[in-house]
């Protein structure tokens, strides 16, 4: 099931000569985690800026499932948190207070049930901000100025802000930049509970090593265009092989890869799979002279992506 | 929501220092010094000049006119160095003080820094000292005025016979607002409450630049929604400011400057027009807020805004002493509408004496605030998250 349907989406700045996004199509699974991932300027944040509704005339289609509201930017409102790369709260306000204020923005809709699936199973104001802060591991810093917050303190609180509207979709933009392995082990925690809580996020990053942890599916953007977007998985395998020269090729499986005469590269995505293949080729009686199997991991596939763009 | 606004606003405003100076010190500030420096009487302006009077001949009628001119409250020195004001008088003075003396024949050099308004008034008083000089020399000569009794006697016959102030009933639409702390204590409380433009521009552009904005704009709800309660939350802290403000202007001021206490004698009127000032302050906040896009610029625009419109006011310099273009500009001036409705307040005048002044801040109200809304508007629309 998918949670936002995107189609042809296009979009050029006012002062730009080119396309920050061209033509992108795709889908965005619900209830799952998906990496953007790309280099700086490859269009990440144009993106999320247009899937929030932060843009005003971009083309093609974006459509939330379901589709709250009249237009794209009700239905963020009503369903998508955002959770931005800069500190977007109060600094002179506690962390409590930052959260009273937020959520006495979103009074109105939580009464007519707007913001969440959960919404029948509504907290006080007061009950709500105590998970939240438990959540976030912020307890001992509930009554302090966000400005005297440590970074991985004031990272949590932005992520604590967004889940006061109780989204179903959650964007994040480089939640984890700049902060200690502990903080950053905190946050990781979190968004795993989020993916268990059934939420759908959406974050982008430079931690690789991250987004395959966490994420289900991963989308790879490069000048404003979608380059890859697969599932990301961690059972994913490369089985490499070289044959003998003067095997006859031409009866392998389609999902070989020839990578060069007699180099062959085939992507699986179990080690059932893995075993089935080494049998199939056992029964070939193909002459075989290297082997090799590797995981197929988020930073081979970007920076595969990335030489294959740059040839 | 407007409470939680409210609260937001006000724990902003009071964790930040230069809020506070802007909003309350630095008004009250004003309304001392001003208070002070318009409390000084014509008489204390007199008593600090020191006048040297060179006589050729230092004959009888020298002796006499510098008699004169200390009973004006001059100080008489022997020393030219440290004198404020040299008079030089001709020869023959006291054969010509009564056929007439050449025009032009009595230097007066004034010897100091001193401003063209008390430079004025003090050759004033330096005629006003001859002219009496010439009807004790007339009386002297008639006989009315009798030569056997003292000095100090015969001038202070020709005093009380010169004496006309007794004479005039003097009456002014504003008799009421005589005293210094009636016309500064109105002017700086506008001035304070019209300052909130910039903790205002300063909120704006911080919640721009930290990103709370792009993030309340994925919020539920609406930016005119959050305009409207940004606003109120700002017009309820003016209402605070206007407050103290007035309990610091009608019970500070007086005894700390020791001058007469000041009642406002129209509380009902006073709170509502207050209202109205209230709004006006506030959509001018606004609207500026809506205009810059950094604290250099809220300072320049937001600041600059307001000391010029107090200026033209008549805030820093009484609106009656300038010339009569400036006089003209006022009557355009939000603050001098504001400035007045509350000068109206404190001399006892009912609602209709304002009124133009009320119908004239409320159309500025009504227009600067849409004009603020909307460019809030847009700034909110333009936001995209990079």
């Amino acid at each position: 099931m998918n949670a936002i349907k995107i189609n042809q989406l296009s979009y050029k700045y006012s002062n730009n000569d080119y396309y920050s996004l061209a033509d992108i199509s795709l889908n965005i699974k619900a209830h799952a985690c998906t990496g953007i991932i790309g280099p700086n300027g490859a269009g990440k944040s144009t993106f999320i800026s247009a899937l929030c509704g932060l843009l005003d005339d971009y083309q093609g289609t974006i459509e939330y499932q379901p589709m709250v509201g009249s237009n794209l930017l009700d239905a963020v409102k009503a369903q998508v948190a955002l959770v931005p790369q800069e500190y977007a709260f109060y600094p002179q306000l506690t962390v409590k207070q930052n959260l009273n204020y937020f959520i006495s923005l979103c009074a109105k809709n939580k009464s007519s049930g707007q913001i969440s699936e959960q919404s029948s199973e509504q907290k006080s104001d007061k009950a709500l901000i105590n998970d939240i802060i438990e959540q976030c591991v912020l307890t001992t810093v509930a009554n302090s100025r966000a400005s005297k917050l440590s970074g991985g303190y004031k990272r949590r609180l932005n992520i604590a802000i967004a889940l006061v509207k109780q989204p179903t979709v959650l964007f994040l933009d480089e939640p984890t930049v700049g902060i200690d392995p502990e903080s950053r082990a905190i946050i990781i925690n979190l968004l795993e509970q989020f993916k268990r809580q059934g939420k759908t996020l959406l974050f982008t990053s430079h931690m690789l090593d991250e987004v395959e942890k966490i994420c289900d599916d991963v989308i790879v953007l490069r000048e404003g265009k979608a380059v890859f977007n697969e599932q990301n998985s961690q059972e994913n395998l490369l089985l490499t092989i070289t044959f003998a020269q003067g095997v006859e090729t031409k009866t392998l499986p389609e999902q070989y890869q020839q990578l060069s005469q007699q180099h062959f590269q085939v992507k699986l995505n179990s080690a059932v799979e893995l075993n089935e293949q080494l049998m199939w080729l056992a029964n070939s009686a193909m002459t075989i002279t290297n082997l090799n199997y590797s995981a197929n991991s988020v930073d081979r596939l970007y920076q595969g992506k990335q030489a294959e763009l740059k040839t | 929501m407007i409470l939680a606004s409210l609260k937001k606003e006000a724990l902003i405003i009071l964790s930040d220092v230069h809020s506070i100076g802007v909003l309350l010190i630095l008004p009250v500030a004003f309304m001392l010094i001003m208070t002070f420096a318009m409390s000084e009487q014509q008489n204390d302006i007199v008593a600090k000049t020191s006048l040297y009077l060179n006589s050729a001949e230092n004959n009888d009628f020298s002796l006499v006119y510098q008699g004169y001119l200390a009973e004006q409250g001059f100080q008489i020195v022997d020393d030219k160095a440290q004198a404020d004001i040299a008079i030089d008088l001709p020869t023959g003075f006291d054969e010509r003080i009564l056929t007439g003396l050449k025009a032009q024949s009595i230097s007066l050099d004034i010897l100091s820094k001193i401003s063209p308004q008390r430079s004025g008034l003090l050759v004033e008083l330096v005629q006003v000292a001859l002219a009496k000089l010439r009807l004790h020399a007339y009386m002297l000569d008639s006989g009315e005025l009798e030569d056997d009794i003292s000095l100090e006697q015969q001038i202070e016959i020709i005093g009380d016979s010169t004496n006309v102030a007794d004479y005039f009933l003097i009456t002014t639409p504003e008799h009421k607002l005589a005293s210094a702390t009636l016309y500064s204590v109105p002017s700086w409380i506008i001035f304070g409450i019209y300052f909130i433009v910039l903790p205002v521009s300063i909120t704006v552009i911080n919640e721009k630049q930290n990103g709370t904005l792009i993030r309340l704009k994925t919020f539920p709800i609406s930016s005119a929604k959050y305009f409207i309660s940004k606003v109120s939350a700002f017009c309820l802290l003016s209402a605070l400011q206007f407050i103290i403000l007035t309990l610091i202007g009608i019970y500070a001021v007086p005894v700390i400057t020791e001058q007469p206490e000041i009642v406002i004698s129209n509380w009902p009127m006073y709170a509502f027009s207050a209202l109205f000032i209230i709004v006006s302050a506030n959509a001018l906040a606004f609207l500026v807020a809506a205009l810059v896009n950094s604290y250099e610029q809220a300072i320049v625009l937001g600041g600059g805004i307001n000391i010029l419109l107090a200026a033209v006011s008549g805030f820093m310099v009484p609106i009656d002493i300038m010339p009569q273009i400036m006089a003209d500009i006022a009557s355009f001036s939000p603050l001098y509408w504001s400035a007045e409705i509350i000068r109206a307040a404190f001399s006892g005048k009912d609602l209709g004496a304002v009124m133009s002044y009320i119908i004239n801040l409320s159309i500025f109200s009504l227009v600067t605030m849409a004009l603020a809304k909307y460019l809030f508007e847009m700034k909110i629309r333009k936001l995209t998250w990079n």
